[in-house]
Formats: C-alpha cells, sequence, structure tokens
C-alpha cells in the first residue's frame, strides 16, 4: 500500500465511527479518488452490519423478561432457581451438613443427658407384660415401707382417693439413676403405664419437660426431692400425678 | 505481553471514574447463587433510575450473556446476577457515562466466576499482538462478499467457531456498538489491544467466510 492509502487501522476505525472529525474530512477526501480504498471500506461496513445481524441471535422469552425485571424489584422469582455455581452448590452442602448436624447435636444434646436418657430407658424396661414390679401393690403402705433401707431417703404416697381418676399405683421397682439407687413408682393411667421416679433433688439434673420417640417427661421439684414422671400418655396428666405426689411430700 | 487477559480474574481498578466504590459489585464473591438483593435503602428514585436505565439493556444483555455461555440457563442466571450486582452497585454509577458499558462490565466479570469460563480458563489463547495486521487481501469484490455475507446462518455459524476472546471484542463492537475505549473498559485490556484483537478477529471471519474453493488470502 502507497503512504498516500488509508491503513487498515484508520479503515476499520472509519467502519466503527472512532475517527475524529478531521480525519473523517481527510479519509473521506482520500476515499473520493481511491476505489481500492473506497471497496475496503465498503467491505469492512458489510462486513459489520452482517456481523451485527448474525450476532443478534437470541431474543428473551417473556416469560424470561419477567423473571429478569421481577430481579431488578429485588424479588427473587419463584419461577427459577438462583443461579447455582459449583462452589455454591458445595457451600450450600456444606451448610445443609452444617444444620443437620447442628440439628442432630442439639436433638442428641437436649437427650444427651445420660440421665434423661435413663430414665426413658427404665420407664420402657417396665413395659412388656413380662415384666413385673419388684413390688407389686397399689397400698401406699405396702410401697413405702419397702424401700426402706433400700434408698438413702424416704418419701411418701397419696392416698388411692387423692389421685387424679382412673389413675392406679400398681407398684413399685428399685431402680438406679446415674448410680444411684431411685425410687420407680408404676401408675396405670387410663391405660397407660406411668413411672414416676423419685429422686433426690441435687443427685440428678434434669429438664423440666422433655419429648422423646413419642413420650413424654415431665419433671417437677418436691422439697428435696425430684418427681419425674415418664409416658405415652398426655402431658397433663402427668402433671397432675406429680401435683399429687407432690402435695404427699410436704 | 498480555497474556490471556480475556481471562484475567480479580479486581480490576474501577475504569468508568467511579471513585472506591467503582468496582464493587463488579467482583463476584461466593454469593453468586443469591439473586436476594440485600435489603439496603434504594430510594425509590435509585431504583426507578435503575430500571430505566437497565431494562432496555435486558435484551442486549442476555444476547451477549448466551454467546458468553452457550447455555440458556446458564444465560439467564448470568444476566439476572449481572441485574443484580449491577443494582447493588447502582450508587457507584456516575451519571453521564455509558450505562451499558457499565453494566457490561459487570456483567463480563460475573462471567469470568462461572463453570463455562472457568471451563475456558483451560484453554490456551494465543498472546495479544499489538502490531498492525496485514490488511486482508480483498480476494472477493465487496459485491461477491455480500452475497456470502447475507447468509445470516452463515455468520453466525462462523462467529460460534471464533475464539472466544475474538467474539467477544467483535460482539462488542459491531452489535453492541460500544467504542473502543468502552470496550477496553469492560475487558480491561487497552485501546491499542481491542484494536488488534478487533482486526484478527475480522480477518478470522473473513476466512471462515471465504468459499471453500482454495480461497487463499
Amino acid at each position: 500500500m502507497s503512504a498516500g492509502h488509508l491503513t487498515p487501522a484508520t479503515i476499520a476505525a472509519f467502519a466503527d465511527h472512532e475517527l475524529a472529525a478531521q480525519e473523517i474530512a481527510a479519509a473521506q477526501e482520500h476515499l473520493a479518488a481511491c476505489h481500492a480504498c473506497a471497496l475496503a471500506v465498503l467491505s469492512a461496513t458489510q462486513l459489520k452490519a452482517a456481523t451485527a445481524r448474525a450476532a443478534q441471535r437470541y431474543t428473551l422469552s417473556p416469560e424470561m423478561r419477567a423473571r429478569l425485571v421481577a430481579t431488578t424489584r429485588g424479588r427473587t422469582s419463584s419461577a427459577r432457581t438462583v443461579p447455582m455455581r459449583m462452589y455454591t452448590w458445595a457451600a450450600l452442602a456444606a451448610l445443609i451438613l452444617l444444620a443437620v448436624s447442628v440439628l442432630q447435636w442439639r436433638g442428641l444434646r437436649s437427650t444427651a443427658s445420660p440421665t434423661v436418657a435413663e430414665l426413658f430407658d427404665q420407664h420402657l424396661a417396665v413395659l412388656p407384660e413380662t415384666s413385673t414390679p419388684q413390688v407389686l401393690s397399689s397400698d401406699r403402705h405396702t410401697v413405702k415401707p419397702w424401700f426402706q433401707g433400700k434408698l438413702p431417703y424416704s418419701f411418701n404416697l397419696p392416698e388411692p382417693a387423692d389421685l387424679p381418676a382412673e389413675t392406679v399405683l400398681q407398684g413399685a421397682d428399685l431402680t438406679y439413676i446415674g448410680g444411684k439407687p431411685a425410687a420407680q413408682l408404676l401408675f396405670l393411667v387410663r391405660k397407660h403405664h406411668v413411672s414416676v421416679f423419685v429422686t433426690q433433688r441435687d443427685a440428678i439434673v434434669l429438664p423440666p419437660s422433655q419429648d422423646r420417640n413419642g413420650f413424654h417427661l415431665v419433671s417437677v421439684q418436691a422439697g428435696a426431692l425430684t418427681l419425674t414422671a415418664v409416658s405415652d400418655t398426655a402431658e397433663a396428666e402427668l402433671r397432675a400425678v406429680l401435683t399429687v405426689l407432690g402435695h404427699a411430700q410436704s | 505481553m498480555a497474556f490471556a487477559t480475556f481471562l484475567r480474574r480479580g479486581s480490576p481498578p474501577p475504569v468508568f471514574g467511579a471513585g472506591g466504590g467503582g468496582s464493587a459489585g463488579v467482583n463476584s464473591s461466593a454469593s453468586a447463587g443469591s439473586s436476594k438483593i440485600i435489603a439496603m435503602d434504594f430510594g425509590r428514585r435509585s431504583r426507578a433510575g435503575f430500571e430505566d436505565l437497565a431494562l432496555p439493556q435486558l435484551a442486549a444483555l442476555y444476547n451477549h450473556a448466551r454467546w458468553l455461555c452457550r447455555d440458556e440457563a446458564e444465560a439467564e442466571d448470568l444476566v439476572q446476577e449481572t441485574l443484580s450486582k449491577a443494582l447493588r452497585a447502582f450508587d457507584s454509577f456516575q451519571p453521564g457515562t455509558n450505562f451499558k458499558a457499565w453494566i457490561f462490565r459487570i456483567q463480563r466479570n460475573a462471567f469470568l466466576n462461572s463453570r463455562t469460563a472457568i471451563a475456558e480458563s483451560r484453554t490456551v489463547f494465543l498472546e495479544d499482538q499489538e502490531e498492525a495486521f496485514d490488511p486482508p487481501s480483498l480476494g472477493l469484490t465487496p459485491e461477491q462478499e455480500l452475497i456470502r455475507l447475507d447468509n445470516i446462518a452463515l455468520v453466525q455459524d462462523a462467529l460460534a467457531q471464533l475464539s472466544p476472546p475474538l467474539r467477544e471484542v467483535l460482539l462488542l463492537c459491531d452489535l453492541e456498538e460500544l467504542s473502543y475505549k468502552e470496550i477496553a473498559g469492560i475487558l480491561d485490556i487497552p485501546t491499542g489491544t481491542v484494536m488488534s484483537r478487533l482486526s484478527r478477529a475480522r480477518q478470522a471471519l473473513r476466512e471462515l467466510l471465504q468459499p471453500r474453493f482454495g480461497g487463499s488470502r
């Protein structure tokens, strides 16, 4: 190309509207006289136009547009999940894992108190028909003395008449909670077995109430004693039994 | 000199004269998936202002995203992410500058953190050559070329065959009609590199569009 011709860069810049006003004037002056350069500019312009036409290839569907507009309004569209890159998935998975473990940990921790677990287990142990209480009696004057010498403390039992309706004392077992001896009183409340554990107040620490697999645990303080009822019956009925027992201690 | 600048990541300096927060919202963080706009107190006017500027660009952003991602769902996600980031960073947009260039830059940076871009980063790109190219020899008269250029499917096919950096620069210039300077800002490369890439892109396109019968340059 002779020095007079437009450089390829100038030709491109001309087609791309990147030339300054005076450069345009100079270029146009040359183009008016030079067929080769005029062809080159025409060619560049045509290629540019064809590229633009071909590149405009993908159109936005109305639904997509609506979803995207919703984004600018600061709403996440429910119609589509948010973008997920690989590491987002990883982060999400990690988060779910963490949440699950925390929940599990909390769940475990809530019954993590080995004492609570023991009480549930002790109650489950007396449920089978084959298990008979060590002291089989609904008479408080039989049951209470039976524990003498077996427990380092004493407790009172209410009169049968004082118990809530359809609540019967069936007997009792000597059991061990947290390595310490305790009384497990066995009641029948509307055909539901209820265990009431009598422990020394400072011997074990219990939550006021706890649910596990459909069984409830309710615990109250009565003087120096802790009374804890475990059963699958309604919590209110357990509280009723415990209230009566609690009164008997004072 | 500039190796594979197409995929250079990290935080570019603010280009559009936005002091301080110029690149806020541009650098993709791990919140890529979140299109929840953090409850910031956008003034009503500000959000309305954003929509006035952004909505006319939706179609262009999506079309460009499709060329970048080559996948419909991913492109939509990219545009969604772009809008969220742009809205959050709207304070850093300088009125009077080209909003289109600003939001395209945000989209490109969001794209660089996407799976597709990361996968492509394994591809080695040619070094950008700053020197001028030989002028394409006019193997075809413009009239002949016109016949081929008229075949949109053929041109689309040729565009699809270009390397991503060349296609990207060509789209920004020819379709989006952004200036060299604005493209340089979006791609984080010098203006000279924009020009040389454009030149290479067009040369490659011409070659792809040459008729098969021994069309030497």
